[in-house]
Parts: structure tokens; C-alpha cells; sequence
């Protein structure tokens, strides 16, 4: 969302306001009362700890994909089917918050009771920061993975031209006791899609390895992808000799877990687009595990403590810049908006207020 | 003995392996599974999860590492999880063992893992894993090693093992998908055929004992490292770092291992590696109708190989399948065995008191 950015003032803004503009906005799509609190908190909490790119950024799009009638933001979240150990979660063509949250809070109930359990959605939409779910468990002591399919096809398979994919994320946390949590969270492309456009937008050459063109040959031109010229981004790796087969691997994975599981749609088929109408038809997957259930002679949270404290404690390449692990960035921005506030730049506000306006909604961020 | 590549039928290979494994001193009932995973590696085309593994093993048994003969316990059993001792043996009983406890249960009960602690090298994760799908289940191997080799994103030194992923998704038409890859960029075997050609390292693979990017293969060996995934930050290698970090949490932590950046990793006690091992099996059918999910799965297959390709002798592929190719390709010509390789074979026979049926 560069481009928003603009060379105009940023503002900042506490999360609770930002979570006041998120209801306000939900609220006059028509989402049901009880589902904006949960799609407001998860949404605000991206902005809260720096993941800009999934925040309150993401009001414009959703707002024309609910007015594009591509979301039911409307839309009933169910449970399909459901045993002690898994459940079926269909989104009602809704955004992927409400399902997201509804798949996590069951998931943990079931792990809690019996050791592990998992949950799948189909039929939902975006949901925002796949890291907000994995958290949760690791908040009930749970180790937690998450994954999702995503609308956008950016990336292609090893060897191949065309785009089959998004960017595919997948999700870890594991629940610690003297360090903040573990918590990775990544794209399985090489670099997330808003680097690619950071770099368009300055007219700064790629690196190579972040994209193709599209006869499928690295490119350092950022006007390819973001043009819509063909290109495609590069799975983890970049390169065939960099081992972007294992990205492309990754990527495929996540794909099979978001929706083999679900039966939400391949992203990578033309056959079965607007399979539901109302839908984006992605799919998320949720496991749990207890780590109690196996109990260690070291307990489980301490060994991870352990493992975070001997990370932390490598000799860095540069003194300024010490080995961090999965999660601290974001913790250490949530620490630092907590005193700042949210940082919301003149251009997405600008771009907030038109949603406002058409909307009928009142604008916050004045 | 010659100078050249020879090849032997997969049941000799499995029958030399055998062998060796016996006179080493494992059971005969490890020895029988042992040698079919680890020529199953070599049928695919795995050659560093193969026979090419035996000198390495006679080398930590007769320094005491591992217990060939290790007794295999259950220490904790629940409905749907199971912790194994592995007695500090070789991993491939184990594991055998662990993915077939996970395989019942989640034929039962829809979800089981497995977790394995004082275990050792259990060959390629992937095997495990294709057990899961030929019973028509999604299957997860994950396993800690013996030497932190690999550097954290921002690090000079090496702190994660090659911790790899394996994950398997049974199929109807095609081949099962089979993801088996380490989280490291390259694996240390190719680093070592570089240096042996002679040839540069492409940068990326490796960093020097600064953390400084390394082209000079014959260097690697005094004291550099190898990348994450990803190879260098600004092309991600802080994913591939918490993708190993994630697999070292679910393969030590969870199993109660000790950690491979411990100084004192796998020499706390003598005869055992403590090296961990995570299973986990799920059962497709209690989400959606019986087959669903291989259909699911073959049509992402499909869309994917029909893939445009970059260049029309190169054509897209799905995970497993160059190892598919292999194994049918060496059903036919045998399993090629490189003469530097036979050689050490050939003396290790001597030395031990073994038949050698590769001469």
C-alpha cells in the first residue's frame, strides 16, 4: 500500500481508534453486530504491531470487493461438520476474520481436551495476519500452525512461465514463559508483494531472484509485476540454485492444507472460479497441538526459552544488528506504537475518507 | 577396482546394506527395516540417505555415539499421541515405528502424532511420510541433527541444524505430493561435490566464519557455514531461519531433545545422539467425503505440470516427482555406485568382517 503513503503528514492514531474506524466501516457494509468486534480487534492488532500491509490498509479493497459483491460481508459463519479431534468451518462468503476466529477458538477447545486437534474453513475470504491465529494458541499454551490460500495468482512454480499461486503464508507459534512468544509468520514468495512495489514506486531496480518476467527469466524491472505484464513473483529461494523449488514446494503445501482439507477452491484453476457466487472460496487450516500431552522431562516452554536465549545470544555479522527470532520485530513495534501510536500516513487516510463518504460511515482519522 | 560408475540391482544394494548394518551389531529386525528405507532413498535417488551413509554409521557406533541395539520404549501414551525412546539407536526403526503408531491412531481417531527423543539420523523425512499417504493420510515428518552448520538470518556463526520438513498428500491419479526439504538453501552434500569438482560455490550457499558470503568451496570445510533458506536477508533468509527454528522447536523442544546449538548437544550421554524426531498424521475423511481431498490434490497436481514452462525441455514438476523419475529410471538400469564410494565400501568390508556382494 506504498503508494497511499504519499509525501503528505502521518498522523497516529491509538488502536482503539483504529479499531472505532474498522466498526464504523463494518457496520454501515451491513456485517453482522456480533462479528465486528472480532474483525475489528484482528485488524487494528496488524496495525498495532506493524504489519501495515494487513491492517486498516486493507478497508479500501474490502470495500470494493464487498460493493463488487466478490465478500457477503453478511455472510452466516457455520459449522459443517465436527468430532473431538476436527471440525469443517464454512465462512458464508464472508471476510476470513469472523471464520478465522471461530476455527481457532474450536481448534483450541479440541487441543485442550485431547492433546491435538485441527479445524478447516472453506468458502471464506481474507484474514488478515495468519500469525493473529497462531498467537491465540500460543496464548492457550498451544503450539499452533495456520495456514491459507490468498485470491491474487503472483507466483509461479519453479520452471514455469505462469502464475498458479499467491503468496501462500504459513504460520508457527509456540508458547514460551521468560521470552515473548515465537511467533513466525511468512509468505512463502521470496519477498512480500508491497517490497516489489516500494521499489516501482522509487523506480529502483529489483534484486535478482524477487521476480520473472514473463517468459519466466529474472528480471530486475518492478513494472513487469506490478504492470500486470506478465510477471510473476519468485517463490522462497529466487532462483532455481537458490532452491526456490523449495518455496515453490512450501507454497504448493499450504495450497493442499487450505483447501484439499476445506474443499475451497484451487487458486491455480480457471474451471471452478466463482464456484460460490458471493465468494472468493479460500480456505484456511488450523492445527493445535498441547506440548503438555507429551511431557517432556524439560518442560516444553522452557526449552523453547532456551533455544530463544541461545539464538539471541550468536555472534551477529554486525554488532548494530543483533540476531532477533520469529515475532520480536513485530513485538518490538508493538511496543513502540504503544507510545507513538499508529502511524497512519496522508494518503491512506485520504483513501479511508473517500471509503467513508461513499459508505455513509463517519471518518475517525481527523 | 575399476574407475567407473557400476549398477547394482536395488536388492543387492538392500543385501550389502544388510549386511553391513549386522556385522555392525544391530538386530536383525532393525537391520530388516533399516536397510529398506535407506535403499528406498537410493532407489529415488536420495544417494546421500543411502548406503553412501554406512561408513558415517560404523564410525559413530565404534566411537560410541549411537547403540545399534538400543531398546525402543514408549514412555507416554494418550489417545492421540505417543512419546518413543529411541534407546539412542539409528532413527529408522523409530521412526518406522513412530509413523506407524500415527497412522493407526488417525485411522481411528482422525489426528495422532508421534514425538521420538534419543534417537540419531533416521534417513530422508520424506519416507516417513509417504507411509502416511499410501494409507490415505496426510502425513508431517520433522527432525532435529547432530551440528549446528546453518546460520541464523543476521548471524555469524551456526546455530540450526539442516532441520527439514517432509509433508505428503495422498492422491488418485498422480503420485502422491511429496515435499522433503531441508530448510537450509543447499544441502551440505552439494557444497561437498562442488569442492570436489572444483568448482565455485554460487553465493548464497554458504558464509564464512564472519558470516560473509563465500564462493571458495574447498574453504567451506575450515569452519564456514551454511544459509537459511532464502541465502541472504534481502532475499529472505529470515524465513528460512524461522522455518528451521520451527522445526527444531517441534522436533527437540517438544520431544524433550536437547537442543542442537547446546554445547553439550548429543554428549550428554554416551551412545546417543539425542537427536528428536515429530510425526504427525491426519485423516482427510473426517473433514470431507471419502476421496475429496485426493481429488483436491490431483487437480492442483495437474494445473501445476500444465504450467507453461520457462524452457520446453524443462517441464514444471510437483514435489516427489524427480525422485518418481528416478525410481523408475533405476528399476530398470539399477542403482549407479560411484567408485570413490565402492572403494570405501570395499575397505570398510575388510575392516569389519563383512560380505561384499559389490565387487
Amino acid at each position: 500500500m506504498a503508494e497511499l503513503g504519499g509525501k503528505g503528514e502521518v498522523k497516529y492514531f491509538s488502536e482503539e481508534i483504529l479499531r472505532k474506524q474498522i466498526s464504523v466501516l463494518m457496520r454501515a457494509w451491513g456485517m453482522p453486530e456480533d462479528y465486528i468486534s472480532t474483525t475489528a480487534k484482528a485488524m487494528a492488532d496488524a496495525d498495532a504491531c506493524g504489519i501495515d500491509t494487513h491492517g486498516i490498509s486493507m478497508l479500501p479493497p474490502y470495500f470494493k470487493r464487498q460493493r463488487g459483491k466478490l465478500i457477503s460481508i453478511d455472510g452466516p459463519v457455520t459449522i459443517v461438520n465436527e468430532t473431538p479431534v476436527s471440525a469443517l468451518v464454512d465462512g458464508g462468503g464472508g471476510l476470513g476474520y469472523v471464520p478465522g476466529v471461530t476455527a481457532t477458538k474450536l481448534v483450541i477447545k479440541k487441543a485442550k481436551k485431547i492433546g491435538m486437534a485441527s479445524v478447516a474453513v472453506r468458502n471464506s475470504a481474507h484474514f488478515g495476519a495468519a500469525g493473529y491465529y497462531t498467537r491465540m494458541m500460543a496464548g492457550e499454551s498451544l503450539v499452533g500452525i495456520t495456514t491459507t490460500s490468498a485470491a491474487l495468482r503472483k507466483v509461479a512454480p519453479t520452471f514455469g512461465k505462469d502464475a498458479k499461486f499467491s503468496t501462500n503464508p504459513i504460520a508457527f507459534a509456540a508458547p514460551t514463559r521468560r521470552n515473548k512468544t515465537f511467533s513466525l509468520d511468512m509468505a512463502t514468495t521470496t519477498v512480500a508483494g508491497g517490497k516489489v512495489r516500494n521499489k516501482y514506486n522509487e523506480n529502483l531496480p529489483l534484486p535478482i531472484g524477487w521476480a520473472n518476467d514473463a517468459d519466466g527469466k529474472p528480471t530486475t524491472d518492478a513494472k513487469v509485476v506490478i504492470e500486470e505484464q506478465g510477471g510473476t513473483q519468485t517463490p522462497l529461494g529466487g532462483t532455481r540454485e537458490l532452491g526456490s523449488h523449495k518455496g515453490y514446494g512450501l507454497a504448493a503445501m499450504v495450497e493442499i492444507l487450505s483447501c484439499a482439507f476445506s474443499g475451497a477452491k484451487i487458486m491455480a484453476s480457471d474451471s471452478d472460479t466463482q464456484k460460490v457466487p458471493g465468494s472468493m472460496d479460500i480456505g484456511h487450516f488450523f492445527l493445535a497441538i498441547d506440548p503438555k500431552i507429551f511431557n517432556p522431562d524439560i518442560p516444553f516452554e522452557e526449552s523453547v526459552d532456551q533455544m530463544i536465549d541461545d539464538l539471541h545470544a550468536s555472534t551477529p555479522i554486525d554488532p548494530d544488528q543483533p540476531v532477533l527470532v520469529a515475532g520480536e520485530p513485530e513485538d518490538i513495534m508493538r511496543d513502540e506504537r504503544k507510545q507513538t501510536g499508529i502511524p497512519v500516513p496522508s494518503g491512506l487516510r485520504s483513501a479511508i475518507e473517500d471509503v467513508c463518504r461513499e459508505s455513509n460511515a463517519e471518518f475517525l482519522f481527523i | 577396482m575399476g574407475q567407473k560408475i557400476v549398477y547394482y540391482p536395488a536388492d543387492i544394494i538392500e543385501k550389502q546394506t544388510a549386511a553391513f548394518l549386522s556385522s555392525f551389531g544391530m538386530p536383525d529386525d532393525y537391520v530388516e527395516i533399516t536397510a529398506m528405507i535407506m535403499t528406498d532413498a537410493d532407489k529415488r535417488g536420495i544417494d546421500t540417505h543411502g548406503i553412501a551413509c554406512i561408513p558415517n554409521y560404523h564410525t559413530r557406533s565404534k566411537n560410541n555415539w549411537i547403540t545399534l541395539d538400543g531398546k525402543i520404549t514408549t514412555v507416554r501414551d494418550n489417545p492421540l499421541t505417543t512419546l518413543l525412546d529411541a534407546g539412542g539407536g539409528l532413527g529408522y526403526p523409530v521412526a518406522h515405528k513412530a509413523m506407524n503408531i500415527a497412522i493407526e491412531k488417525a485411522k481411528k481417531l482422525g489426528l495422532a502424532s508421534v514425538a521420538v527423543r534419543n534417537s540419531a539420523h533416521f534417513g530422508a523425512a520424506g519416507y516417513y511420510t509417504r507411509m502416511a499417504a499410501s494409507e490415505g493420510l496426510v502425513g508431517f515428518a520433522f527432525t532435529s541433527t547432530s551440528a549446528p552448520r546453518v546460520v541464523p538470518a543476521l548471524a555469524a556463526e551456526g546455530r540450526l541444524g539442516t532441520n527439514p520438513i517432509a509433508f505428503t498428500a495422498p492422491t488418485r491419479r498422480n503420485k502422491p505430493f511429496n515435499l522433503d526439504m531441508a530448510t537450509s538453501t543447499v544441502a551440505s552434500g552439494k557444497i561437498r561435490n562442488k569442492a570436489v569438482e572444483g568448482q565455485p560455490l554460487p553465493e548464497g550457499w554458504a558464509v564464512d566464519e564472519n558470516g560473509q558470503p563465500m564462493t571458495n568451496a574447498t574453504e567451506y570445510f575450515d569452519g564456514a557455514n551454511m544459509t537459511s533458506l532464502g541465502g541472504t536477508r534481502e532475499m529472505g533468509n529470515h524465513k528460512g531461519y524461522g522455518l528451521g527454528a520451527m522445526v527444531e522447536i517441534l522436533s527437540a523442544c517438544l520431544t524433550g531433545s536437547s537442543l542442537v546449538m547446546s554445547p553439550d548437544h548429543g554428549k550428554r550421554k554416551p551412545g546417543s545422539m539425542e537427536i528428536g524426531h515429530f510425526f504427525i498424521a491426519i485423516a482427510p475423511t473426517f473433514f470431507r467425503e471419502r476421496g475429496a481431498f485426493e481429488d483436491t490434490t490431483d487437480q492442483l497436481i495437474d494445473e501445476l505440470r500444465a504450467t507453461e514452462p520457462v524452457t520446453t525441455d524443462q517441464p514444471v514438476m510437483v514435489a516427489g516427482e524427480p525422485e518418481d523419475l528416478v525410481e523408475e529410471e533405476r528399476a530398470k538400469t539399477g542403482i549407479p555406485i560411484l567408485p570413490g564410494l565402492r572403494e570405501k565400501l570395499n575397505n570398510l568390508a575388510a575392516e569389519t568382517g563383512t560380505n561384499f556382494y559389490l565387487s
